[in-house]
Parts: C-alpha cells; sequence; structure tokens
C-alpha cells in the first residue's frame, strides 16, 4: 500500500472503521514505514487537541440582543390575520344600519363633484404628475454662490448633468446644476412640493437652496432633465448633515425597494446620494454589519444589477450597471 | 480510540427532549415569544461555540449566532420537524457564514486582540476548574492559540466540518445533512482537514511535541 493511500485512510484507521483485512494491511505499512507512522501520531495527536477545544460562553448580554431584536421584528411586523381565523358567520351576519350606509354614500358623491371643480384637485393632479412641465416659478439663486469649478465630472456623457453639493452653510445645501454642454439642458427639481424649472448650458450654471432636513431624516430632491428627446430622472438623498467618511453602524436591509436603502444609508451614514435608474427595484435580504457607506452601497446594489461609487467626500453616486 | 459515546445522551433522554423540542417549536409557531427565549437559551451556547470556531474570532462568531437566530425566527414557520432542530440551526448558521464571506470581499483578518480575549476568556475558565498550574495554563493558551489559527487557515468547508465533528460532536450523517453533502465527501474533507492541521502543528513541535 502506498503512503498517500494510507494516509486517506487516517481518520477511518483512527476510528476503528475499516474492515480487519484493510486495518492490518494499514498497520502492516504503519510499521514498516517510518514517516508514515510519525505523520500518524501527530494525526492522533491531533485529534485528541480537537477534541478538547473547550466550550466558552456567549458575550455578556448576547441572549438579550438577540431577543430584543426579535422584539423589534415582531413589533414592526404585524401577524397575518389569517383568513380561516376569521370568523366568517359573523362577517356574513353583521348588521348594517341602511340610513348610515345611505347616507354615507351622498356625502361622498356631493364631496367627489365638488372635488372635481376645486382648486384642491389641480393641486392633487399636481403633486402626482410632477413631469409635466407647468409654469411653476423658476429660481435661479446664483446669488447664493459665486460660480466655482465642480468638484467632480460624471465619466459617462457630455450632455450629462453635473451636481455640486455644497454644505457648508448650516442647515441647507447648495446644489449647482451645471452642464458642459453648450446648448441648454432643461431641469425640473422638485422637493417635497416645491418645484424649481431651469435650464444651464456651459459656463451657466444654476443654483438651489436647499433647507436641510431635521435631524435623523432624509430630504430627497428629485430632477428631471431633458437634452432634445432624452428624459433622465435623478434623485438626490440629503441627510440632515453629512458626517465624515468612516462612521459605520448596522443595518438589515429586507424587502428594501433601492430607494428605501438609499434612503436609510443616507440618513445613517450622514451622506448624500446621487441616484439614478429603477430605483423601485427590491434588494433580497442584505446585512450591513459596521460596514462603509462604500461596503453597504457595493454589495446591496450589486444585487439588483447596479453599482455606487463615491465621488467626493461624503457623496456618493449610484447609477445601473452598463 | 475516540471515546464519542460517551459524549451522546441515551436514547431515551434523547428522545423526551426532542418530543419537549417539538412543543416549544410548536409554541413558537404560534407566535409565543416566550417559547422561542426558551429556544434561544437551549442553543445560544452551542450556537455561539459553532460561530466562533468557524469565523475564528469573537466579535465576528457573536455577529453570526445573532443573525442565525434571527433568520431562524423568520422562517421558523417553514421547519417542518422531519429534521433534528440542532440540525436545522447548524444549517442556517454555516449558511449564515458562508453568506456573510461571500458578501465581504476581504479576507477574514483575526486580530491579535480577539484572540487573546478568546483565550483570556477560556483561561479563566480553565482557572475556575481549578485543576491546571499556572504552566499548564499558559502552554494550554498558547496551543489553543496555534490551533485556532491553523484551523483558521483551512478552507470554509474543511474548518465547517471539523467544528461540527469535533466541537459540536455531529455524526458524520448529520454533518451531511447539515450541509446537504454526500457522506463520502464529508468524511474525505474531514481527513483532508486533518492532516493538513497535522502538518501545520508540526511546525510549532515546542508546543504539540
Amino acid at each position: 500500500m502506498k503512503c498517500g493511500k494510507v494516509r486517506d485512510l487516517f481518520s477511518s484507521f483512527a476510528e476503528n472503521a475499516m474492515d480487519g483485512k484493510l486495518s492490518a494491511r494499514v498497520e502492516e505499512h504503519l510499521a514498516q514505514c517510518e514517516l508514515c507512522r510519525r505523520a500518524y501520531d501527530r494525526f492522533r495527536t491531533t485529534l485528541a487537541m480537537l477534541d478538547s477545544i473547550p466550550e466558552v460562553d456567549p458575550p455578556a448580554g448576547f441572549h438579550e440582543s438577540v431577543m430584543a431584536e426579535v422584539e423589534r421584528i415582531k413589533r414592526t411586523t404585524p401577524a397575518p390575520v389569517k383568513w380561516w381565523r376569521v370568523d366568517w358567520q359573523h362577517v356574513f351576519t353583521i348588521r348594517v344600519p341602511a340610513r348610515a350606509v345611505a347616507a354615507a354614500a351622498v356625502v361622498v358623491f356631493l364631496f367627489a363633484v365638488a372635488f372635481q371643480f376645486s382648486p384642491v384637485r389641480t393641486a392633487v393632479a399636481n403633486w402626482f404628475t410632477f413631469q409635466k412641465p407647468t409654469n411653476a416659478p423658476i429660481q435661479y439663486i446664483d446669488e447664493y454662490a459665486p460660480p466655482a469649478p465642480l468638484p467632480w465630472n460624471p465619466r459617462t456623457s457630455k450632455q450629462e448633468l453635473l451636481i455640486n453639493i455644497d454644505s457648508q452653510k448650516p442647515g441647507q445645501y447648495l446644489l449647482r446644476l451645471g452642464t458642459n454642454n453648450s446648448s441648454p439642458l432643461n431641469f425640473e427639481l422638485k422637493v417635497g412640493r416645491t418645484k424649481y424649472d431651469g435650464s444651464v448650458q456651459k459656463g451657466q450654471s444654476s443654483t438651489i437652496e436647499i433647507p436641510a432636513p431635521p435631524a435623523g431624516s432624509v430630504v430627497v430632491a428629485r430632477i428631471l432633465w431633458r437634452m432634445g428627446e432624452q428624459d433622465r430622472l435623478q434623485w438626490i438623498f440629503l441627510p440632515s448633515k453629512l458626517k465624515a467618511r468612516g462612521k459605520s453602524e448596522n443595518a438589515i436591509l429586507k424587502d428594501f425597494a433601492v430607494y428605501d436603502m438609499l434612503r436609510l444609508i443616507s440618513r445613517q451614514h450622514g451622506v448624500a446620494i446621487i441616484a439614478s435608474g429603477d430605483l423601485s427595484k427590491k434588494i433580497p435580504y442584505t446585512r450591513t454589519d459596521h460596514a462603509s457607506p462604500d461596503e453597504a452601497f457595493y454589495e446591496s446594489l450589486s444585487k439588483v444589477g447596479m453599482r455606487a461609487e463615491g465621488v467626493a467626500e461624503s457623496v456618493y453616486e449610484v447609477r445601473p450597471t452598463r | 480510540m475516540l471515546e464519542r459515546s460517551s459524549r451522546l445522551k441515551s436514547d431515551a433522554q434523547d428522545r423526551i427532549d426532542q418530543f419537549d423540542e417539538r412543543v416549544i417549536i410548536e409554541r413558537c409557531k404560534a407566535g409565543e415569544t416566550s417559547a422561542f427565549d426558551e429556544l434561544v437559551r437551549r442553543y445560544e451556547k452551542r450556537v455561539f461555540n459553532c460561530a466562533l470556531r468557524i469565523t475564528g474570532n469573537y466579535n465576528d462568531a457573536a455577529d453570526v449566532a445573532q443573525e442565525a437566530f434571527i433568520r431562524a425566527f423568520h422562517s421558523i414557520q417553514t421547519f417542518r420537524g422531519d429534521a433534528k432542530f440542532a440540525t436545522w440551526i447548524y444549517r442556517i448558521v454555516t449558511n449564515v457564514y458562508l453568506d456573510e464571506r461571500k458578501r465581504s470581499k476581504a479576507h477574514r483578518t483575526t486580530s491579535l486582540d480577539e484572540a487573546i480575549e478568546l483565550e483570556e476568556n477560556s483561561v479563566t475558565r480553565q482557572i475556575e476548574d481549578g485543576a491546571p498550574t499556572p504552566d499548564e495554563v499558559v502552554e494550554n493558551k498558547e496551543r489553543l492559540r496555534a490551533l485556532q489559527k491553523a484551523i483558521n487557515s483551512l478552507p470554509d468547508y474543511q474548518r465547517i466540518i471539523v467544528t461540527l465533528y469535533h466541537t459540536q460532536h455531529r455524526s458524520y450523517e448529520e454533518i451531511a445533512e447539515i450541509l446537504k453533502l454526500p457522506i463520502g465527501t464529508v468524511k474525505s474533507r474531514l481527513n483532508r482537514a486533518r492532516l493538513a492541521l497535522a502538518e501545520i502543528l508540526e511546525s510549532e513541535p515546542e508546543l504539540f511535541g
């Protein structure tokens, strides 16, 4: 028997788990081969050591931490009501006051009619269709910031809208939009209910002041920009305050849309994020353990065909992978 | 030869425990948090120690162990009970670990501090036991450190198999079920891992001579 074959059988030999004939051949080999005999001794010592690895207690507070997380999950995910547990008999025998139902129907009808002709309808319609150009006031607020070179250049296209996020003034962001393109590039920027229309071209940028959100929340600016026939939508997530990079916190992401994840990461890590692409995609279960924003982005976004890149201190860009 | 049978409980006791456990699991499925609390209490030491030997350090072990319990909580409804709960939870632990590994591009690093923390822990235990002399304690500590380092250097699957077999006392059949691998593969990988460990440990004859 060759040495290699004998060594393949060490475990079975040590555990007495081979038939007598084979076992005798291994023994015979060990008696003759000094090298294998030494190797087998070492092997036995190793087994003994592995078997004597001590058990340790989990860290203090481990149990409580697991149960606290379980409680949190329970609180945030209501137990589904199972259809077979519903008292169906009761459902079909509920007594409904007929007059009240009729009165409610009339009220709803009147309200719907009134709504058709009220200014509220226009406001609601505008809110849902911000992509339609409207005649909302255009605010050029260039006087807030002196023109300076944009700090970074997206590498993809000359027509690209350049976005500069300035957070020097506490409590507000200055978004400066610009382009390297010589023909005008129209944009609509919407933050909450406030809308800005404008256009930029090479050498003529536009600056918009956006109040920083209260601590712990994130404001999302949506920019629709047009170049000829081409429309593009970008989102900018702005936390209450930009933190220096490297600060890390835990997050468990499950069934989140990219949009929600970016809000979360912007808030938790205090970074601004400029995003484009389909943000409604659901990210599969992802956990970011004390990960830096780079890592969290990289991992969760790669699962939905997108990628993130740090473009400046505390500013990230997210876009679909080409 | 190896004394594995001494660690195994009697069949009858095992059956009682399993029945007891099935009741607890049914209560978990019905949404009783206290039942899940009991389940965590029963398994936390095993799960943590398994994670500790697989990840090779204390912090990652705590994260992997916690995550495993959270996954178990999320999917307890899908636990059908045709396998032992232990088998199921070990499978979750290894999956959590392998997922995390896939997730982090950077390779695992075992910091010296963590290794020391781990050893201190086992040292205190040994002192409490009262048996070994201080010299033996130091030597054991060194040995454990060298051994964990050697285990850390094994490929993922070999490390997991070594952990399940030697520290969690799982049988070949159970490991095959946990990892969804043929028994032959489990056996040959364990043998290879043991040979590799023996090889590594030979380079420290003062500890293992």
